[in-house]
């Protein structure tokens, strides 16, 4: 069976107020300049830019980048009317792509600003009164350049200068959006400044600038990241809850069959949340509006309408029409969403008597410790007029134990028991149905049982708890539980012979049964009709089509959780088929050209960390550089796990004495990927020190390269450099190299340089399984062990977040 | 409990180096297996540890259960450890890390459905998962100290990376910390007393001991009876070209010591 077709990418529609053409000349960098109402002194540096961009060549080592079209991107997109002010004036579509991203509202009120950068323009920004007051500021980079020209025109391009490569020089032509910061003399900023960056167009350049001074003894940590980021689904015998699901563990998708979760995804959520009740108010759900939910439209298969009723369906077309998947957004009332039958997973041992056995004491049984005797009892209560009901427990159970069961007559309630004292009977059903009213629990077995076994079962199952309304022409059969998770197994259960079960649930509270005063706890009352003429769910073979009875929305603030599925892409949230989220998916690759400039002044410390996991198609050609001046430090922390090509190297100027700069680098690189990244030094300044500390990983036939430079100027005395790179492989397809340079102009330096590379070594695997490890707990074990020198320098989130993705891309690499 | 080797042979490639070796081992008892270099000796550790270079014939029995085709993992996790000779280092997995995973995987996950399963990095300081291991992580963490004090092991060595940098002998401590602290069934231990200073010694003969009064297995391979002048081991058998040529009780050790090899080849 497949149900619909994998339309949704999770590409917003496009809505954008002007999109320059593809390609690139003079009219549409003079466009771009004008669109933004820059200053001339930009526009001219912008056309300077581009003509030393079309001399420029690509360069000769490194990655091969001469797949890229430079025709054939949109290079600049203004996606609204000039910036907001606050986050609810953003058009519901660029929210609902950073609330996927994971911006996090409730993070703002703690962080000192968010600034995240939507395609090529910051739309939205918060900085707090806090970092005002303080002097700070923290703009995207138009604005910056619109509000401080002044300080924008003394630094722009100095660190960077268009000259110094052919990305460097594409990006000064036609940059847009990205960050500036100006933190005044003496200021500390606590927290970090974060931004966050996304491609969401096909064949979209992303060309951000970014430019960071740090006044003398200042400090400040920028974060820049591009992370992407959910009710209860459907596991092999029962729902769990969403946000209990473990990558690897196996949930039920449209399909009805069972697939393995690659990753759980969280966000917080700010926005409409809307619950869709279809008929069985227990199996509501709730979802967010842009979540895609497989559905048929009442609008595509309905006859007339009669009076205010929903439209009147023609079952033929209902039947023949393949369900697809739409936004929450767009259901309404009578459309029909999708709960797919599920498939028993294994073929069940039980016999016919062992079925009906356990309906019965799911129904009415119970087992305890006699606590006087010390035996194991597993009791039936029976109504006292029941003798046929009587007579079969008994059989059944004497046929089960080999036991004569005794029977227990208490007259005054009206009542017989049968008991039997019997281990085996007692663990028998405790492994298939457990005990308590309310904690009653079906194994995998029973959950697996189909055809006769499974009617053997419910039957009796049925004469004990249920009760059978007979009206002309139609039966009703109804069961009452207290037990939740048994209310959503009989549902699931009935689904096998073709049964749309209805839950209803009745809440907890005192009630009076018979002049006596009770407390009764909450029931699930699953009812069905077996014998329908008519109905308003249709069994479409696979999976029945439940229309849906209500809409509500609500406001929401909180973490919602979504799933990411093997193979079928869906899961079942209360049984009803929805989509994973996922990021967009595109076809043709993307450019992503940044340029950040650092100004560290005298005693300022400034540190820059990127978590960068672009999608697979991208090419990530990214610049950055730093300026530090007498005792000044600069730390670059930068980690490159997605895109297809990255080539960067975050660099280093330590011109006044005493600078210091570290960079720290992490590089994964999985099937198709290539990360070339590393480090430069350039020490100019006497009595500077850099270290720079790179660890890659390869695996599936993805490559790393170490690429870094250490230069020391003749002027430069008493520099210390320590070059640390560490290269781990983990498969023989993969590769790994380093090219290090070093340009050393006077004798009175201190340089240290290591390299290793390890492959994962069957002695380590040996050793750690020989303490009882698995082989995929060992790999990763050895392979976070060691990244574990850098993740320790992220902050915590980003570490947390290092580790998953890490993980994530780990899967599959044993073997 | 008891663990048995039936007409063992072991080959690496398609080289022979255990012929036909059969002993039997029950807990609490001491087994020493000596030989000359190039006897096998290490070689029948790690086929009993079923590291994937060697191919195993004949039958390895664990309480009346073949094990034989079981990995490595799965022997660990019936109880089987092995001190190695020298054993590798995995920098930045920390000592007590290792450990910690490491006695969920030996105690909990076995027993416990929903341990099982589930993600390939677990953070062991989950209090579920001790649950599961029946005991609690301030317990593990004071026996693990506790040990480690016994053994004369820093406790800055138990965030390091385990062996990374470690010398031989603190190597060899480590294995013995190891083997206090996942309290195996039956333990074999390869040349634990090479390379050691007689402090060191006289710190794993005390550590086999405990061992051995918990009602461990033991299997001491060596090649010198140094460290047997501090442990009385029950049995002796000594191993040359792959087979045992005899076996006794702890005086043929001495007879060893003082007319070599030689007698047995």
């Amino acid at each position: 069976m497949r149900i619909g077709k994998y339309t949704y990418g999770f590409r917003k529609p496009e809505n954008y107020v002007f999109k320059s053409k593809k390609g690139l000349n003079n009219s549409v960098v003079d466009e771009i300049s004008w669109r933004k109402n820059e200053p001339s002194w930009m526009r001219e540096f912008r056309q300077k830019s581009l003509a030393i961009f079309q001399r420029k060549q690509l360069p000769t080592w490194g990655a091969d980048l001469s797949v890229i079209n430079f025709d054939d991107i949109f290079y600049y997109i203004k996606p609204t009317k000039g910036n907001v002010s606050s986050w609810s004036d953003l058009p519901a579509e660029i929210k609902d792509t950073y609330d996927r991203i994971g911006i996090p509202e409730a993070e703002k009120r703690f962080l000192a600003g968010v600034s995240a950068q939507y395609e090529s323009e910051v739309v939205y920004k918060s900085i707090q009164d806090t970092l005002r007051k303080k002097g700070v500021i923290f703009l995207d980079m138009d604005s910056g350049l619109r509000e401080y020209g002044e300080i924008v025109k003394q630094y722009f391009g100095t660190i960077i200068p268009p000259g110094d490569n052919k990305f460097a020089s594409l990006n000064s032509a036609v940059w847009s959006g990205g960050s500036f910061v100006y933190v005044p003399a003496g200021v500390h900023v606590e927290l970090p400044l974060q931004a966050y960056f996304r491609i969401n167009a096909a064949n979209m350049g992303q060309f951000e600038r970014t430019l960071i001074i740090a006044e003398e003894g200042s400090y400040v940590h920028y974060v820049e990241g591009c992370l992407p980021a959910g009710e209860q689904v459907s596991t092999r015998d029962q729902w769990v809850n969403i946000e209990s699901v473990q990558p690897k563990d196996m949930i039920i998708g449209d399909d009805g069959k069972l697939h393995k979760v690659r990753a759980l995804m969280t966000r917080r959520y700010h926005g409409r949340m809307l619950t869709i009740c279809p008929i069985s108010p227990y199996n509501s759900f709730q979802i967010t509006p842009e979540h895609p939910v497989l559905t048929i439209k009442r609008s595509n298969v309905g006859r007339r309408i009669r009076y205010g009723w929903l439209s009147e369906v023609s079952s033929v077309s209902l039947l023949k029409q393949e369900p697809t998947y739409i936004p929450a957004d767009k259901l309404e009332r009578g459309d029909f969403i999708v709960f797919p039958k599920t498939q028993p997973t294994m073929i069940s041992s039980l016999s016919d008597n062992d079925c009906a056995l356990l309906g019965f004491y799911l129904a009415e049984g119970s087992t305890y410790i006699h606590k006087t005797l010390k035996q194991p009892v597993v009791s039936f209560s029976c109504g006292e007029t029941e003798k046929k009901f009587i007579g079969d427990i008994y059989r059944l159970t004497e046929w089960k134990s080999g036991k004569k069961p005794m029977l227990i007559h208490d007259r005054s309630k009206h009542a017989v028991e049968v008991r039997v004292y019997s281990n085996s009977l007692r663990e028998f059903v405790l492994k298939h149905c457990g005990k308590g009213a309310a904690t009653k629990i079906l194994s995998s077995e029973v959950m697996s049982l189909s055809g006769r076994k499974l009617e053997l079962f419910l039957d009796s199952y049925w004469r004990g708890d249920g009760n059978v309304l007979k009206r002309v022409g139609s039966t009703l059969m109804r069961a009452s539980t207290a037990s939740e998770r048994l209310a959503q197994q009989l549902q699931k259960l009935l689904s096998h012979i073709g049964v749309y079960a209805s839950i209803q649930v009745r809440k907890a509270g005192k009630d009076t049964i018979e002049g006596r005063r009770i407390y009764r706890k909450t029931q699930y009352i699953v009812v069905y009709t077996p014998n329908k003429k008519w109905t308003k769910v249709r069994d479409a073979g696979n999976y029945f089509l439940v229309p849906i009875e209500r809409i509500d929305t609500r406001p929401f603030d909180g973490p919602v959780f979504n799933l990411d599925v093997e193979a079928c892409q869906s899961y079942l949230v209360r049984g009803f088929a929805v989509h994973n989220c996922t990021a967009p998916i595109y076809s043709t690759d993307s450019l992503h050209a940044a340029v950040v400039e650092i100004i560290v002044k005298p005693r300022a410390r400034v540190r820059y960390t990127t978590i960068q996991n672009w999608s697979t198609n991208v090419f990530n050609l990214v610049t950055k550089r730093a300026r530090v001046e007498e005792e000044g430090i600069m730390e670059w922390v930068d980690g490159n796990l997605g895109s297809k090509i990255t080539m960067k190297y975050p660099s280093v100027y330590l011109m006044g004495r005493k600078a210091r700069g570290e960079v720290l680098s992490i590089a994964y690189a999985g099937k198709n990927q290539h990360q070339d990244a590393g480090g430069k030094a350039i020490h100019i300044a006497p009595e500077t020190s850099s270290q720079i500390i790179s660890k890659s990983i390869s695996h599936g036939g993805g490559r790393t390269s170490y690429r870094g430079l250490v230069q020391v100027y003749p002027n430069a005395k008493n520099v210390k450099s320590k070059v640390v790179c560490d290269a781990l492989i983990l498969d023989e397809k993969s590769r790994s190299d380093t090219y290090p340079t070093m340009k050393i102009d006077n004798k009175d330096v201190q340089i240290e340089h290591e390299a290793t590379v390890s492959k994962i070594g069957d002695e380590q695997l040996f050793y750690l399984e020989s303490r009882g490890l698995s082989k995929s707990l060992a790999q990763s074990m050895i392979v976070n062990g060691f990244i574990e020198p850098i993740v320790k320098e992220l902050p915590l989130e980003y570490a947390v977040e290092m580790n998953r993705l890490i993980e994530l891309q780990m899967e599959g690499s044993v073997g | 409990m008891k663990l048995t080797l039936l007409h063992l042979q072991a080959f690496v490639s398609d080289k022979q180096i255990i012929h036909n070796v059969s002993l039997t081992l029950q807990s609490g008892e001491i087994h020493a297996v000596m030989g000359p270099n190039g006897s096998g000796k290490s070689t029948l550790a790690y086929a009993l540890m079923a590291h994937p270079s060697y191919r195993v014939k004949g039958k390895i029995i664990l309480n009346n259960k073949e094990i034989t085709k079981y990995s490595t993992e799965e022997r660990a996790k019936r109880g089987i450890f092995m001190a190695l000779q020298s054993p590798i280092a995995i920098p930045g997995v920390t000592v007590i890390n290792l450990l910690r995973t490491s006695y969920q995987e030996l105690h909990g996950s076995t027993s416990s459905p929903q341990v099982q399963n589930k993600r390939p990095i677990q953070n062991p300081l989950l209090s579920r998962r001790w649950k599961a291991a029946k005991i609690t992580l301030s317990e593990f963490t004071d026996t693990l100290r506790d040990h480690a004090k016994a053994l004369h092991i820093d406790e800055s060595f138990l965030s390091r990376g385990i062996n990374d940098g470690f010398s031989g002998g603190e190597k060899k401590k480590m294995e013995m910390l190891q083997a206090l602290t996942l309290q195996p069934k039956f333990a074999i231990f390869d040349e634990i007393d090479t390379g050691l200073d007689v402090d060191a010694l006289k710190t794993v003969a005390y550590g086999i001991e405990s061992l051995k009064k918990k009602g461990v297995g033991i299997l001491i391979i060596t090649h010198y009876q140094r460290i047997l002048k501090y442990l009385k081991p029950d049995y002796v058998h000594v191993l040359v070209d792959g087979k045992i040529v005899k076996s006794g009780k702890a005086v043929l050790a001495e007879k060893i010591e003082s007319e070599g090899y030689d007698a047995y080849r």
